[in-house]
């Protein structure tokens, strides 16, 4: 399925493998009555560097989870995470210090994921600081980053609550460009922005995906932006995978009737965006 | 920074300095006694005498006649200011001879008179007070760490280990905290040499004070924990250690001062009480509690007044530090939401 | 569980919690009553050695925990060495008068400071909000022993009123009325220690908490709706208000008796104070547990009167609204 994806002249090696990936929840209230819940059942997917995979799907489907076992921020509790020829899915918190640099999450609520009481050079170099590099590496790479992000190096001793919105989401996005990953979640990421600044974010995040060949895990509810940056899209329900293929394929002909459902509220929502061609007004 | 800030600031250094400094600021050795001169009121300032005005204050010495003291005019005895006097030890450790102010012998200038052993009651509420209020704060560190310890272990860890602390706060605050101050002291020696003392006091009132603090932090431990950008600083790879120092912590320090402008105050009245009940600091040396003690007789309590002062040193105490919780309670709340 | 059921097993748990505590401290304790007998030279060892084991002094810890436990339950606490008579009655005829000046504190400080806090919230920033607040803050500073003391001072210098003891040398010959009057007048000291020092905790929380409340929508509704000042407040205000006050109930109880103990020792008032002081000072233990663990009762039997009050006042409560786990 990879290999008919458009534009995968630009795409390198499958970075990220998962298979057969599972993960339930156990909901209890004190003393019984436990009940599991699963939320991710048997999901398979690959992306290569440089390529964008999408999941979508409705809320509760299992997206989020998905991304956190990637992120290693749960633990699965069966199936296989290859990163970069690595299986992470099974390895323990030690283990799993050196290879952390390779993945970042830039999440959804961008204000809270920072600590208030930090300055902007504080919260890009957290990564860093947690795998040990010196100070001035730290400085150096900093700095490095601010700009690339598109903000201004001497902003770097400022506390995080005087950037505005869309300045904190570059911040978030510099703060997981430090470790210079080979793979970014964006759970959510621009969801909270108003349109224009997420035009400029996602305009941004492109640039730096073909400048690194980064790929991309992009989980969103918003087709919109779906199409403009994702190659792959995959449809998830009910923690499961029902429907995966090329973006523009996918929307134009859709075989399940979720996604059929899904982009059915989301014609009815937009007035103003094509989403056929992925070109915004 | 507005006028009260300032104030606050002031009494609070100014009453910490002179304690610190309580063998210079006195002008006699708290524990020399004068047979000749017991239940002394305090000693008059004058500034007229039979000729003229002076600047200098000066005293007369109390005789002791059938229907009380009175004062010997026959010989004026001026007061020297920056004079030596009897030796002390300067913060415990240097030796040193001089006073903020004295008179020449056979006078002796008592500004709060003196008690049953004719002791200067000046300054042994001043070296009472360097017991009682280094007691307060030994105590209050001692509590506010136990209970941050724990408060952090089980707000972090929570469930099993969250229950059985809890459960164990529970326990501690439950009994009434005099009670069980004395059923603790009650099984420990009763008569051990002043540092020993000190320190099973401190550990005895600080180990009882763990279960509030430890409360306070573990719930803002909770709220902590479950911060998106704790979540993002795991997910970066932070230990567990990591998280709880450069996260959490920062969090409950606000809080820390505040409590221990609160307790502070409360555990010099708790050695106070204990001493004051005879299970604390015990004689010869001065604290405010033992100094109070003495007024459980009726005769004394109604007669010699000037030996509440104890009690006024103690109120003073107290009001500051209360002013001072106050002040930081509004200062740092603010900040949390 | 019922919410009362889950309340009354975790007060079993806090007691049993309690009693043994105190027994590992009896363990760490490094002195005994006999020490003082042992440096007596008249007294042999085979004399100490037999009241030991009288008393049941030389088991070990375990052992002495369990029988102590097994009588406890038999509402018999041990021996009293000092007295030489049976812990438990000497505990209960003192604690009858330790209750007697706790539930008159604790009446007497609600009763004040229901309506104060009320009416001081209601005219917040008034004349009257700002006394009541720097009335209150000045009492909470000063230590319960200062109050005590000081009062003490005044009483007994203008004999205001008898102090020592509860009843005086003539109580016998006296009728009923004026014993009771006689009863009252020595208690009246203590009590008003105690709830000076009391009112001004509780007032604060209840102005706070009828603060809060008056700025709930609820009220302003009520407001618009024309209901009057004094119905509004009471009626309507001072229910909502009253839970977080009540919730207080419990730790101002512990407040209340251990204030106690230090107003019953300096005014003289026969209580569970001075007996406890006592037993401490000569070690004697036995005693001193029994002491700890009635006053342990009687808080955990308070907190549980409060989860009752509470029950009934809070629907919220019944209704599991507040179980947000």
């Amino acid at each position: 399925m990879a290999s008919n994806i458009p534009g995968s002249e630009r795409q390198g090696h499958p970075l990220l493998h998962v298979q057969k990936l599972s993960k339930h929840y156990v909901r209890g209230r004190g003393w019984g009555k436990s009940v599991a819940v699963t939320a991710v059942c048997d999901v398979d997917f690959e992306i290569r560097s440089g390529q964008t995979l999408a999941l979508v799907g409705a809320s509760g489907a299992g997206k989020s989870t998905v991304a956190r076992c990637v992120a290693r921020l749960e633990r699965p509790d069966s199936g296989e995470i290859w990163l970069d020829g690595t299986d992470i899915a099974r390895l323990n918190l030690r283990d799993l210090l050196p290879i952390r640099s390779n993945t970042q999450m830039i999440f959804q609520d961008t204000e809270t994921s920072m600590n208030p009481r930090f300055s902007a050079a504080e919260v890009i170099e957290e990564p860093l600081r947690i795998q040990g590099a010196s100070r001035s590496e730290r400085r150096d790479i900093a700095t490095a980053v601010m700009r690339e992000v598109g903000l201004r190096a001497e902003w770097l001793k400022r506390p995080v609550l005087e950037f505005s919105g869309g300045q904190q989401q570059r911040l978030a996005i510099a703060r997981a460009l430090s470790t210079r990953p080979k793979m970014l979640i964006l759970d959510e990421a621009l969801s909270s922005l108003d349109l224009s600044t997420q035009a400029q974010i996602a305009n941004l995040l492109l640039d730096l995906q073909s400048a690194h060949s980064m790929a991309y895990l992009l989980i969103s509810h918003d087709l919109t932006l779906v199409a403009r940056m994702a190659d792959v899209l995959s449809v998830m329900s009910d923690g499961r995978i029902v429907e995966m293929g090329a973006t523009q394929q996918v929307i134009a002909d859709p075989k399940h009737v979720q996604t059929q459902r899904l982009l059915a509220s989301a014609r009815a929502a937009e007035s103003k965006f094509d989403l056929a061609s992925g070109a915004s007004a | 920074m507005r006028a009260k800030t300032a104030i606050l600031i002031v009494a609070l250094v100014g009453l910490h300095l002179t304690l610190l400094l309580a063998g210079f600021v006195a002008p006699c050795d708290p524990g020399a006694q004068d047979r000749e001169l017991p239940y002394a009121p305090p000693t008059r300032l004058h500034f007229v005498d039979a000729s003229s005005w002076h600047l200098r204050p000066f005293v007369y010495r109390w005789n002791a006649g059938p229907d009380g003291y009175f004062e010997d005019k026959r010989q004026s005895f001026p007061v020297h200011f920056l004079t030596s006097g009897p030796a002390y030890k300067l913060l415990g450790i240097f030796e040193a001879k001089w006073h903020l102010f004295g008179v020449d012998e056979p006078a002796r200038i008592a500004l709060l008179g003196t008690d049953g052993f004719g002791r200067d009651e000046f300054s042994r509420v001043l070296s009472g007070g360097q017991i009682s209020v280094a007691e307060g704060i030994a105590a209050t560190l001692l509590a506010l760490l136990a209970g941050t310890i724990f408060g952090i272990i089980a707000g972090y860890y929570g469930r099993l280990t969250d229950e059985s602390v809890m459960g164990a706060t529970e326990l501690f605050l439950s009994l009434p905290w005099l009670y069980f101050l004395l059923g603790v002291r009650a099984f420990l020696p009763l008569h051990l040499s002043p540092a020993r003392t000190f320190l099973l006091l401190t550990c005895v009132i600080g180990l009882i004070g763990w279960a509030r603090p430890a409360r306070l932090v573990r719930g803002i431990v909770l709220s902590a924990r479950s911060r998106n950008y704790v979540l993002a600083a795991r997910s970066f790879g932070g230990s567990d250690f990591y998280l709880m120092w450069r996260h959490i912590l920062p969090e409950v320090l606000g809080l820390l001062l505040t409590q221990a402008a609160l307790l502070v105050p409360r555990y010099i009245a708790a050695e106070v009480t204990l001493s004051f009940f005879g299970l604390g600091v015990n004689e010869p040396v001065a604290s405010w509690g033992n100094m109070l003690s003495t007024l459980q007789q009726y005769s004394v309590l109604v007669s010699y007044a000037w030996l509440l002062a104890p009690a006024v040193a103690l109120v003073v105490t107290s009001v500051i530090y209360s002013i001072l919780a106050d002040t930081l309670h509004s200062r740092l709340e603010f900040r949390s939401t | 569980m019922s919410y009362l059921g889950r309340r009354v097993i975790r007060a079993a748990f806090l007691l049993v919690g309690v009693s043994i505590l105190c027994f590992l401290f009896t363990e760490m304790a490094p002195g005994s009553f006999f020490d003082e007998m042992r440096l007596n030279p008249q007294i042999s060892p085979e004399t100490i050695s037999s009241l030991r084991a009288r008393y049941g002094l030389d088991q070990p810890l375990v052992v002495r925990y369990g029988r102590w436990l097994r009588s406890a339950l038999h509402a018999d606490f041990g021996y009293s060495i000092a007295y030489n008579a049976p812990v438990a009655p000497l505990l209960w005829s003192r604690a009858k008068n330790t209750l007697l000046l706790a539930t008159t504190g604790m009446l007497l400080t609600w009763l004040i400071s229901i309506p104060l806090g009320v009416w001081a919230a209601a005219r917040s920033g008034r004349m009257l909000d700002k006394s009541v607040r720097v009335a209150s803050s000045l009492l909470v500073s000063i230590p319960e022993v200062v109050i005590a003391v000081a009062l003490l001072a005044i009483v007994v210098r203008w004999r205001v009123l008898p102090v020592g003891g509860m009843t005086s040398m003539d109580n016998e010959g006296l009728s009923q009325w004026a014993r009771l009057q006689e009863i009252a007048s020595r208690m009246l000291l203590p009590t008003i220690i105690l709830t000076l020092g009391e009112t001004a905790i509780i007032v604060r929380h209840l102005r706070a908490s009828v603060l809060e409340v008056l700025d709930t929508p609820f009220v302003q509704a009520a407001r618009g709706l024309g209901i009057g000042r004094t119905r509004l407040l009471f009626r309507h205000v001072l229910p909502v208000a009253a839970s977080p006050a009540i919730s207080l109930l419990g730790f101002s109880l512990a407040g209340l008796l251990s204030g106690s103990l230090l107003v019953e020792v300096i005014c003289g008032w026969p209580g569970l104070g001075p007996l406890i002081l006592d037993a401490t000072l000569s070690r004697d233990f036995y005693l001193v547990i029994g002491g700890i663990m009635l006053s342990a009762l009687f808080m955990v039997g308070g907190n549980l009167v409060a989860d009752i009050m509470l029950l009934a006042c809070d629907p919220r409560i019944r209704t599991g609204a507040l179980d947000a786990r």
